[in-house]
């Protein structure tokens, strides 16, 4: 597949586009592609001929280098943040690339923990899946057990199949489409109604219970799903408007301009969301039926595919990650539409968020 | 720190002239290789490299005519995309900021915000030299960067750069400025004063208190003795009628000129605990003419500029006011103990203003320069009748609300015994540790409240 990029530019990630901000989808010039993650100053793109890793890299900007893998291993999956890369090789070890020291490291103590807690496949139980953080990562390994690496936050009651990470927080998704979260809650982004955080074990989203959940995503203070029946569900910080509801805004700076109609503010005033501390979904432009299939989170935005194969932003704007100028919206809680690129086959296979911008990926 | 009152005796050519010289010796207390500043070893080097280029990048056109550079060389072609990066790097500190505690974010990346802060300053007044500059409002930027890097940043470690200072310098550049370009705007209320009329007080609603005790300039051996050791709240009058404050800030042009352009976090709504209740920067001007001046509706959103450092973001307010004596008194025996020092906040806002019931840790002296105030006290041993919220957040903070008591859900409310204080101008209120206090506002107010252990 292909991989598009737009958003935050400003130590070359995308080697594409010159410019500090890309402002609509620019191809990145790689082919193959198997997968990427992004990260605010870097993207790590997995290819059918190896791992490249673009942007700022061992103290350099504007770089884009082909990553030589420790035992010349296939390598499965790779996750990013600002400092670190974490790949899993076919082989199910776990390494860690620092962009600091352009050293590997591999990570093997959180082996052990499991082991000694799930003693399945003669203690073999290769990791799956690896999830970069800003403060943590987490990982996931083939039985279900899920880790903020080195330490296990879930126990296999059911296997957990796909795990999320924020800045601050963490998301699990059971088989059975269940919702638990981990970290620290005070914007709300674990979702349990309250602000307190969870330091323990991972804890169940209650009031997703009723609902089947097919995909998680984590942003830095906020967090969304989406449900079997194609809804997005959305909850924490709503900073930008990145939960898709009404910021108030708008209501502010009217009060400071002296502008607006005091009856208008009063019902504006009862739609505002600061923080939410429960899920509640995210309704659309003109209450237009949609069906969600995938969704991601960026540090301050969020993206959505939808089955009609249009792709949807909401939130933070300032570099272009909504894949719309800047200079006409700086960030935006009502759901917007992503234009995508004329030159590609135009199925979108799925949408990726780094910090402060977007990878579409197209057959 | 030069003074511009004469200002407006100048032209406007000797207006800028003056805003040349402020703004050049700005620029002289910014410190080269601003990174290096920066504990390296805790910092993104991406962030770091980032602010560094923007900064050198600066300083490398020194030399050259600004309107005409153009060199492919140099990462940035102007001075737009300059501020650009450097308000990436301000945004992705603040998330930083923004991550885990507040009281456990590590100095170093408040000290890139401020270095961050400071770069950014430094792009805007070298815009400001460019022809055609709307020197007006880069300057506005300029002054709430600085104020935003007082409010998030650190002081550096090394280097005497003082961000308070380049504060007040940029808020004298504006001074001038807009002295020099015809006469400022003054706020007209109907009184002409902050000073409030005399306050009915008989329609406050819900309970009543017994009254709290008054001295009238105890000696510091006598409030020892008879309220700080024993921790017994009173009133103190005739302790602060020397404060200049007491005059100069019942003119509210006088707080708009010398705090006016400076950014301040205000709170919005009811009280900190009512659901539609937040939080926004303003500059103190914003505020005095959209929540103390204004013509106040239903719909208006009270705004408190509340439990805010004032004093330290805006020194020159500071000698208006002093410190009493009595902080000086300390619980511990040891006269070696180390004292750290007096927490002095602002609390400036109009009538009906609510700190909801509440206890704090510390000693408190609440003095009020403007308006008055009504202050319910409950003795420490009264927490199991004032229902405190649970969980970490909160736990300080009362659920009963004394003005609307609610005894179906909170029985115990009506064993409880509650003080009430009416707080004038020029007299101050001792609050012991502990002691539970719900403070509503009866006028356009404005406290100075003390804070020590």
């Amino acid at each position: 597949m292909k991989l598009f990029y737009c958003g935050f530019n400003e130590f070359g990630q995308c080697p594409s586009a010159s410019s500090s901000t890309v402002s609509h989808l620019i191809e990145f010039p790689l082919s193959d592609v198997e997968g990427a993650c992004v990260s605010w100053s870097c993207v790590a793109v997995l290819t059918g001929s190896g791992v490249y890793v673009s942007g700022f890299v061992g103290g350099l900007t504007r770089q884009l280098k082909r990553l030589t893998i420790p035992n010349t291993q296939q390598v499965l999956q790779v996750s990013c943040s600002r400092g670190h890369m974490l790949v899993l090789l076919a082989s199910g070890e776990c390494w860690r690339y620092s962009n600091k020291s352009d050293s590997w490291r591999r990570i093997d103590h959180f082996m052990r923990v499991e082991r000694e807690l799930t003693h399945k496949d003669n203690g073999i139980d290769p990791v799956v899946s690896v999830c970069c953080g800003v403060t943590f990562d987490v990982a996931l390994s083939k039985s279900g057990c899920a880790f903020v690496v080195p330490s296990p936050i879930y126990y296999p009651g059911v296997r957990v199949t796909q795990v999320a990470c924020g800045s601050e927080h963490c998301l699990l998704l059971t088989e059975t489409g269940q919702v638990f979260s981990w970290g620290t809650g005070s914007r709300g982004q674990l979702g349990h109604g309250d602000l307190e955080s969870e330091q323990e074990f991972a804890r169940q989203v209650d009031s997703l219970a009723g609902l089947h959940v097919t995909v998680v995503a984590a942003g830095s203070w906020h967090s969304a799903a989406v449900t079997e029946c194609g809804d997005l569900y959305a909850w924490g910080w709503n900073h930008s408007g990145q939960l898709g509801f009404c910021t108030g805004e708008n209501r502010v700076k009217a009060k400071l301009g002296q502008a607006a109609g005091p009856k208008k503010l009063k019902t504006e005033n009862t739609d505002e969301v600061t923080i939410l501390n429960v899920p509640l979904p995210v309704v659309w432009p003109l209450e237009q039926e949609v069906n969600v299939v995938d969704v991601s989170c960026g540090s301050r935005h969020t993206i959505v595919l939808l089955d009609d194969n249009t792709v949807w932003g909401c939130g933070w704007n300032a570099y272009g990650q909504l894949g719309i100028s800047p200079e006409h919206v700086q960030c935006t809680w009502m759901m917007m539409k992503m234009e995508l690129p004329d030159s590609s086959s135009g199925i979108v296979l799925g949408v990726e968020c780094g910090a402060w911008s977007t990878a579409v990926f197209l057959a | 720190m030069a003074s511009f009152e004469a200002c407006e005796l100048f032209s406007s050519d000797l207006g800028h002239e003056m805003v040349d010289k402020i703004l050049s010796d700005i620029r002289k207390l910014v410190p080269e290789n601003i990174t290096r500043l920066l504990p390296a070893e805790e910092l993104d080097p991406a962030v770091l490299f980032l602010l560094q280029q923007v900064q050198d990048t600066m300083t490398k056109d020194d030399n050259i005519c600004i309107s005409c550079y153009i060199d492919t060389a140099t990462p940035y072609r102007s001075y737009a995309e300059a501020l650009k990066a450097v308000e990436g790097v301000l945004e992705v500190t603040w998330e930083e900021l923004n991550t885990g505690h507040w009281s456990k974010v590590p100095p170093g990346p408040r000290q890139l915000y401020t270095a961050a802060a400071i770069v950014k300053i430094e792009a805007l007044l070298r815009s400001c030299q460019k022809e055609h500059a709307d020197r007006t409002e880069l300057l506005h930027t300029a002054v709430k960067t600085a104020d935003l890097g007082i409010l998030l940043g650190a002081p550096l470690t090394n280097g005497d750069f003082s961000m308070t200072r380049v504060a007040g310098l940029l808020s004298d550049a504006l001074s001038a400025l807009s002295s020099g370009s015809g006469p400022q705007e003054e706020v007209s209320q109907p009184s002409g004063s902050t000073e409030s009329s005399s306050v009915v007080i008989d329609n406050i609603p819900g309970v009543r208190g017994l009254v709290l005790n008054s001295l009238d300039r105890p000696s510091l051996e006598r409030f020892r003795a008879s309220h700080f050791g024993p921790r017994i709240p009173v009133k103190l009058t005739g302790c602060i009628t020397h404060w200049p404050a007491l005059i100069l800030w019942t003119d509210i042009n006088y707080l708009k000129k010398v705090a006016g352009a400076r950014t301040v976090p205000i709170e919005l709504g009811d009280h900190y605990v009512h659901p539609t209740w937040s939080q926004k920067l303003m500059t103190v001007g914003e505020f005095i003419e959209a929540h103390i001046v204004a013509q106040m509706d239903e719909n208006t959103p009270i705004g408190y500029l509340a439990q805010h450092p004032l004093f330290e973001q805006v020194p020159e307010l500071m000698s208006d006011i002093s410190e009493p004596e009595y902080c000086c008194l300390s619980d511990s025996l040891d006269d070696n103990a180390v004292t750290e020092e007096t927490d002095i906040n602002a609390w400036f806002g109009p009538k009906g203003t609510v700190s909801p019931l509440h206890y704090d840790p510390k000693h408190n002296l609440l003095a009020q320069v403007i308006g008055e105030k009504r202050i319910l006290l409950y003795h420490p041993n009264e927490s199991e009748n004032l229902y405190p919220h649970e969980g970490s957040f909160l736990n300080n903070t009362a659920q009963v609300n004394p003005e609307e008591p609610d005894y179906k859900t909170f029985p115990n409310y009506k064993n409880s015994v509650a003080w009430e204080c009416h707080l004038k101008q020029g007299e101050m209120l001792y609050i012991p540790p502990k002691w539970w206090h719900h403070v509503r506002s009866l006028s356009t107010s404005f406290s100075v409240s003390f804070w020590w252990k």
